[in-house]
C-alpha cells in the first residue's frame, strides 16, 4: 500500500518500527508525483540524486542511534523553488533564472539536508513569489488537487498542492503577503508563516525582505511544528534573524484552549468574505469556545489599509532587490550592441507582467518627489498597523478569523491585479507587523477547503501551534483528503 | 500595463486618508539591535564558481558589451 496521504508522523513511526524504508517512501513520493503531476504542474524540477543520497543517510541514521535521527528523518519533502540548493536548478517561477544553478545551499535547506529529510524536487510558484494564484509562473499553471481547473492559491502554489496531493508530507513555501497561508486554505492544508525573523533568509531568492519568511505546509498542525522546529532559530548569515531561542512548537501542543482569551477582528469578517466562507469561520470560532476559550470581538482599524501599504512596501523593496537581474553575472542575458540596450533587453524578455508592474510600482514610490507620499507614508501607516496589534494583544491571547475570504477560484477568473492582490487582505497585515500566523482546514463551501487563521504576538508561534492544535483535535477536517490522492 | 498601474496607484492613494501625525516610519519589524560578529576570515566562492552561471566570460572575468563607444 502507498504511503501516500499519511502525515510525517505516521511515516516517522513507522520507519521506527521498521515497516517501512526511506527508499519506499521516497518511491512512493515519486509515484504520486509521476502519477498526478502531469495534470497539476507542482513540481518544476525532480532532485533525484539529492533525493537518493538523503534516503541512503536517512538509513543510516536510523539505524544508529549515536546519529540522532530527528521526526524528519527520512521524510520526503518538497522545497519551493525560491529556495537555493547547491547545483540544482533553482528558478524562482522565472525566464530570467531558467538556467540557474546555485552555486550555495539556503540554510533552510541545509537544516533539512542535516535532519536526514529527502527533498523530492523543487516546487511551482508566482515569479518571484509575486502572486496568489501561482497562475504568475511562467513555467504555466498549477492545478488544485481539489479541482484542477482551479488555482492552489499562491505563491507557493505548488508546494501546497504538493502536500494536498499526498506528493509530500511537508513542503517548504515563503510567505510575503500570504503565499504559504492563502495556497494552505485554497488547498486544504496547514501552513504557516513564523514570526519575522524566525527562519533565516540566507539562500532564499528576495522579494520584499523585510516581509519574506519561510515556513512549511504539512497535513496536520503536529508535522507543521515539527516541520518549522526542523529549520528555525538564529543564522549569522542572516542579520536580520531572531537571536532568541526557539521555544519548542511542540511544548503547548496538547495545552488546549481552556482559559485562553480569543479575539475576532471585526475588520476580519467584512463584506469581502463569501458566505461559505464567513459560515465554516464562525463555526469553528465556537468550537474553540465550547473547548473552553473566552471568544471576544476586537478591532483592528487600519485593516483596510494593510493593503495599500503593502503594495507599496513590497514592490519597492522588490524593485531594489530584482536590479541585481542584469543578465551580467548571472541568468539569461540578451545581447544587444550596447550594455544599456541589453540590461533592457534582458529584463523585458526575462520577467513577466506581474513583476515588470511591481518593479515599475517600487521604482515609482522610492522616486525623488514621490518617495514621501508614498514609501515614507507607507512605512509610517505600517507602524499604525503594527501598532493596532499591539494593543489588541493587551487583552487578547491570540486572534482567530479566515485566512482566505473566498475559497479556491477557476483558473483564468481573476485579471484585474488589484482584484487579485485582495486575495490577501486578511494575511498581509500579520507580514507587514512581522507576527506568527498559521491557516488550517476548517471545512468545505461548495466541496471546496476553507481555512482558518490564527495569528498571535510576536515570537508567540507556540501559541499559534498551541490554538491550531486545540481545534484540530476536536475535529475531522484535517484527515479529509483530495479525492486525486488515492489511485 | 499603464492601466494596471493606474488602478493600483488609484487603490493605494487610501494611504492619503491615514492619519499618521508623529507616527515615526517602521525600519524593521523585530527588537534587533546592531548586529555584530566577530571579524574572522572566512571562505567565499572560489572564481570558477563565481563564474559559473555567467552568461559570458573569458575564463577570468564577466563579459559584457562595450560600455563606451
Amino acid at each position: 500500500m502507498s504511503s501516500a496521504g499519511l502525515t510525517a508522523a505516521a511515516m516517522a513511526a513507522a520507519l521506527r518500527r521498521g515497516e517501512v524504508t526511506p527508499q519506499e517512501l521516497l518511491a512512493d513520493a515519486r509515484a504520486q508525483v509521476s502519477r498526478l503531476d502531469s495534470s497539476l504542474n507542482a513540481f518544476l524540477a525532480l532532485t533525484d540524486d539529492l533525493a537518493d543520497r538523503q534516503a541512503e543517510r536517512a538509513t543510516e541514521m536510523l539505524r544508529d542511534d549515536r546519529l540522532g535521527a530527528g521526526p524528519l528523518c527520512g521524510i520526503p519533502v518538497a522545497l519551493k523553488d525560491v529556495l537555493c540548493v547547491e547545483g540544482y536548478p533553482t528558478t524562482a517561477g522565472s525566464r530570467i533564472l531558467e538556467n540557474f544553478r546555485p552555486p550555495y545551499t539556503a540554510t533552510a535547506v541545509q537544516r533539512l539536508i542535516d535532519a536526514g529529510a529527502v527533498p523530492v524536487g523543487k516546487t511551482n510558484c508566482d515569479e518571484f513569489a509575486m502572486g496568489s494564484s501561482t497562475e504568475n509562473s511562467a513555467y504555466g499553471t498549477v492545478g488544485n488537487p481539489w479541482d484542477v481547473e482551479r488555482v492552489p492559491g499562491g505563491s507557493s502554489g505548488g508546494s501546497a498542492a504538493a502536500v494536498a496531493a499526498g506528493m509530500v508530507p511537508i513542503s517548504y513555501g515563503t510567505d510575503t503577503g500570504g503565499s504559504i497561508r492563502q495556497p494552505a486554505s485554497l488547498c486544504g492544508v496547514v501552513g504557516f508563516k513564523p514570526t519575522y525573523g524566525r527562519v533565516s533568509r540566507y539562500g532564499l531568492i528576495a522579494f520584499a525582505s523585510s516581509l519574506d519568511q519561510v515556513g512549511p505546509f504539512a497535513h496536520s498542525v503536529e508535522d507543521a511544528a515539527v516541520a518549522y522546529a526542523v529549520v528555525a532559530g538564529n543564522d549569522p548569515r542572516d542579520s536580520t534573524s531572531v537571536i532568541d531561542a526557539v521555544e519548542d512548537p511542540l511544548s503547548a501542543l496538547r495545552d488546549g484552549v481552556r482559559g485562553m482569551r480569543l479575539g475576532v477582528p471585526r475588520e476580519y469578517m467584512g463584506d469581502g468574505l463569501e458566505a461559505g466562507v464567513r459560515e465554516r469561520v464562525t463555526e469553528a470560532i465556537r468550537v474553540l469556545e465550547e473547548l473552553g476559550a473566552t471568544v471576544e470581538e476586537v478591532s483592528l482599524p487600519s485593516t483596510e489599509l494593510g493593503l495599500s501599504t503593502y503594495y507599496i512596501i513590497a514592490p519597492a523593496e522588490c524593485s531594489s532587490n530584482l536590479a541585481r537581474y542584469d543578465g551580467v553575472r548571472f541568468g539569461m542575458r540578451v545581447e544587444r550592441p550596447s550594455l544599456t540596450e541589453t540590461y533592457l533587453r534582458t529584463r523585458d524578455q526575462g520577467f513577466g507582467n506581474e513583476v515588470k508592474r511591481r518593479v515599475m510600482l517600487g521604482t515609482y514610490a522610492l522616486s525623488s518627489g514621490y518617495y514621501d507620499a508614498y514609501y515614507r507614508r507607507a512605512q509610517k501607516v505600517r507602524t499604525v498597523i503594527a501598532r493596532e496589534f499591539d494593543a489588541v494583544f493587551e487583552t487578547v491571547d491570540a486572534l482567530v478569523c479566515p485566512t482566505s475570504p473566498k475559497v479556491a477560484f477557476t483558473t483564468g477568473a481573476i485579471q484585474d491585479p488589484v482584484e487579485m492582490y485582495l486575495n490577501d487582505a486578511l494575511t498581509i497585515p500579520v507580514n507587514l507587523a512581522g507576527l506568527p500566523g498559521i491557516s488550517l482546514p476548517c471545512g468545505f463551501s461548495d466541496e471546496l477547503p476553507v481555512g482558518l487563521q490564527v495569528i498571535a504576538p510576536r515570537l508567540q508561534d507556540a501559541r499559534v501551534f498551541r490554538v491550531a492544535a486545540a481545534y484540530e483535535a476536536a475535529t475531522e477536517w484535517h484527515r479529509h483528503r483530495a479525492p486525486l490522492v488515492a489511485a | 500595463m499603464g492601466a494596471d498601474l493606474d488602478r493600483i496607484l488609484d487603490h493605494v492613494s487610501a494611504l492619503q486618508r491615514a492619519d499618521i501625525s508623529d507616527v515615526p516610519e517602521t525600519a524593521q519589524v523585530g527588537a534587533l539591535v546592531n548586529v555584530w560578529r566577530e571579524d574572522v576570515p572566512a571562505g567565499s566562492l572560489s572564481q570558477e564558481q563565481a563564474l559559473a552561471n555567467a552568461p559570458d566570460t573569458d575564463g577570468e572575468y564577466f563579459k559584457v558589451g562595450a560600455i563606451q563607444e
